[in-house]
């Protein structure tokens, strides 16, 4: 083989790349992988543990000189002094919102598994049959009992730790002992649960140890994992998929490789087109089967930059849907109170996970309302902390001495929900616009529709009733509709599965119905979005995807169809 | 090295003639930084624990307000701390302090009722306080609190912090103590 030969190609190294290099290289394959982000070794987080006063600006906004950098990355929320080294800068990365959409993106080797909120849910037998159920968007070509297998071996290996419910709306799976509620939140719990017989109250899966794992350590609950982990206690590409893909000796990774194009030649895609970031020169590389995983559009900018006299407007776009029925979450919807009482009480350690409300609407229980599908709520209680004190009436000692002691109990939930399918909801490539290195942007065409906005409605009631249940006072109910599409990071849809290669781009198998040897893993391929939180999904599919191509190159299945 | 100012150029320095010598090395000047500090200590002063001054909570602010605001919160800003000084000045002092005990606790009420109004609090018989948009510690309280508790001798001799180790979701109140910062 030559030195730009390989037997596999992973595009993107973050949560799904991450599951695809290591599966590959433990099947003996030698693999390359390639990110456009730094490179970033585990242990290489410059802010971890760092204090308030350790910070030239205290830990809080990034300083306007730089904030102008980085004009859609500050929509996050979480875009801070200690984290803003994890973001792409837009101005060499820029891109067109025909409707706003906040791209929220990572520029370093990991991805953003380095910056996840970690909350870790399994789909249900009822997400995979939604679409055909009620038919917005084409039916899966996979179920439930398909992924549920991966989804074993994905929990085992990254860690998950969470409670054992029997719901059939969020299956359990292979979890580490679970965290603790606190006092809060077990009220609220208990009186949620007796008001509504559906309803659940569960403890947040987080794929954050509580036992150790392959010699990562369990979290020492330091509280913002954003910032890195060095004893590796949640998942992420640098303390798993990475250390287990070297340990192959198989593996070969390139930073600041930003893959352009995916090479295509009589019916097979032979490889990438990459353009040094350094060099700015083009580079070629070549393999028997190719994965991408640069995150949903990501990979549909690349598909759609992929042109040839066979597949004019993009890789395997015979459907003409590429980059079409893009999906994401609604959130930024929900509500707060306060909780009278357990001054007695209090808590020791910050848990990096919330509480989580599982999904109750439109299910056989409930239902049918005037929306589709449903939403699940994520929150958590804690008591007002110092920062109470700067909207407070008062000052001196006796005001000094009222922070000093934590303030009332505050409850609050945010709800996540499903978006439908939408073929107007798409992405192509600016005519004009490039990055800095020259690569077509993408140009986003994102809106939300009448069933999300209906949805959004009955997300702030509940997220009041069940407050209001809980015994909170003074329920505020919010519904910032103003954040834009994207702003809750689960970016999903472009290249979707599907059993009909003129509707769908992949097959059951994420790989290209018309291309055997080139396989989508990432966000990308999802068919309808749910609820839950995705990336657990997706590394289920990845792995599950990456064993399939592994045994069809053993067998010579992944030659021109 | 401190500048020592004449009594009575405090005032005027303040009310818009600044002479070189009183600039500081952040947005405010020295006079206008000394205001701030005693305005942020009588928010969190010295108790069993250190106040704001010696938290350094002036600097904090004066990095806010040089890095961090637009100019109509600083113009803002500096002209209220003019009228504050102004208002000293006509009270016969040269600082909060000196106004004494129950004029500067008068004082200080009537600035916070201004910014954080509670039914019947607010004191009677000031007159010619700062005025503006934004109340003066509508912006200097937050910025005290947090340039404090964000400090080493604010979150770890005022508060304290969580330790690393294990997640303990119910614990008696009495045996943590105080807020976690
Ligand atoms: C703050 C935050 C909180 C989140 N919380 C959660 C959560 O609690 N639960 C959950 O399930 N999900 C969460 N997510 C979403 C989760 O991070 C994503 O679902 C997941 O990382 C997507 O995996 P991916 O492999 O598709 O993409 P990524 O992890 O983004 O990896 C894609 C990689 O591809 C690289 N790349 C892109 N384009 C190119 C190119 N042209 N050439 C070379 N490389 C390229 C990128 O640099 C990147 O490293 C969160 C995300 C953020 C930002």
């Amino acid at each position: 083989m030559g030195v730009n030969e390989f037997d596999a190609i992973v595009v993107g190294t973050g949560m799904s790349g991450g599951w695809a290099m290591r599966v590959l290289t433990e099947a003996g394959l030698k693999t390359l992988a390639l990110d456009r982000g730094r490179m970033v070794e585990h242990g290489d987080y410059p802010t971890e543990h760092k204090q308030p006063w350790d910070m030239p600006w205290r830990g809080g906004r990034v300083h306007p000189d730089v904030r102008e950098d980085y004009p859609v990355q500050r929509r996050y929320q979480a875009f801070d002094e200690y984290s803003r080294h994890w973001y792409i800068k837009d101005t060499d990365a820029p891109y067109v919102e025909d409707k706003p959409f906040d791209w929220i993106q990572p520029d370093m080797v990991g991805g953003k598994s380095l910056m996840w909120g970690r909350q870790s849910y399994r789909w249900s037998p009822v997400d995979f049959e939604a679409n055909l159920k009620d038919g917005h968007g084409v039916d899966w070509p996979i179920r439930y009992d398909d992924l549920a297998p991966w989804y074993d071996l994905v929990e085992r290996t990254i860690g998950v730790s969470g409670s054992r419910e029997g719901l059939p709306q969020l299956p359990d799976g292979k979890f580490q002992q679970p965290m603790e509620m606190n006092a809060a939140e077990k009220l609220a719990r208990d009186r949620i649960e007796s008001t509504f017989p559906g309803r659940r109250v569960i403890i947040g899966r987080a794929a954050v140890l509580t036992e150790p794992l392959d010699g990562r350590a369990p979290c020492h609950y330091c509280g913002p994992c954003i910032r890195g982990c060095s004893t590796g206690s949640f998942y992420s590409t640098q303390s798993s998929a990475l250390p287990a893909a070297r340990a192959t000796g198989k593996l070969t990774l390139l930073s600041r490789k930003l893959v352009h194009s995916v090479v295509y030649r009589e019916g097979r895609a032979t490889g990438v087109r990459v353009i040094d970031m350094e060099s700015g020169r083009f580079e070629e590389y070549t393999a028997k089967v190719v994965f991408l995983c640069a995150s949903s559009p990501g990979t549909v900018r690349i598909m759609l930059n992929s042109k040839s006299t066979e597949f004019p407007e993009g890789i395997a776009n015979g459907s003409g849907i590429l980059g079409h029925y893009l999906l994401n979450h609604h959130a930024r919807v929900g509500a707060g109170g306060s909780m009278e009482g357990m001054e007695d009480r209090y808590y020791r350690g910050n848990r990096p996970n919330g509480i989580y409300i599982p999904r109750f609407r439109n299910l056989e229980s409930d239902g049918p309302r005037d929306f589709v599908r449903g939403y699940g709520l994520q929150g958590g209680a804690g008591r007002g902390g110092w920062s109470r004190g700067g909207n407070m009436p008062g000052f001196g000692a006796d005001f000094k001495a009222g922070l000093r002691v934590p303030g009332e109990w505050r409850i609050g939930f945010q709800a996540y929900g499903e978006v439908l399918p939408y073929f107007e909801n798409y992405m192509t490539l600016d005519d004009t616009l490039t990055d800095k290195w020259g690569m077509p942007s993408a140009r986003f065409h994102v809106g939300r529709f009448d069933n999300e906005l209906a949805m959004r409605k009955d997300m702030a009631a509940t997220a009041a009733e069940m407050l209001e249940a809980a015994g909170a006072k003074n329920v505020n109910t919010y519904d910032n509709a103003q954040v834009a599409p994207g702003n809750t990071n689960h970016e999903m849809g472009g290249a979707r599965m599907g059993r009909d290669p003129k509707t769908s781009v992949l097959n059951g198998w994420n790989q290209c119905h018309e291309i055997p040897n080139l396989f989508v893993t990432d966000g990308a391929c999802m068919t309808s979005s749910a609820c839950q939180n995705p990336s657990l999904t997706y590394m289920a599919l990845t792995a599950r995807a990456a064993h399939y191509a592994v045994d069809q190159l053993k067998i010579g299945g992944l030659a021109r169809v | 090295m401190g500048v020592v100012l004449a009594p009575g150029t405090v005032a005027a320095i303040l009310s818009g003639c600044r002479p070189e010598l009183d600039t500081g090395p952040g947005f405010l000047t020295r006079s206008e930084h000394e205001l701030v500090a005693d305005l942020a200590e009588l928010i969190i002063p010295q108790t069993d624990t250190p106040g704001a001054r010696e938290a350094g909570v002036a600097d904090y602010i004066d990095m806010l307000l040089e890095h961090f605001s637009g100019d109509a919160t600083r113009d803002e800003v500096r002209a209220q701390l003019g009228e504050l000084q102004d208002w000293i000045g006509d009270h016969g002092a040269q600082s909060i302090y000196e106004l004494g005990e129950a004029q500067t606790s008068r004082l200080m009420l009537a600035l916070d009722q201004q910014a954080f109004p509670v039914a019947g609090l607010v004191p009677a018989g000031l007159t010619g306080l700062p005025g503006g948009e934004t109340p003066l510690l509508r912006r200097i309280k937050p910025w005290t609190v947090a340039g404090y508790y964000t400090s080493q001798m604010g979150a770890t001799m005022e508060l304290h912090q969580s330790p690393f180790g294990a997640y303990d979701g119910d614990v008696p109140m009495s045996e943590v103590g105080k807020t976690w910062a």
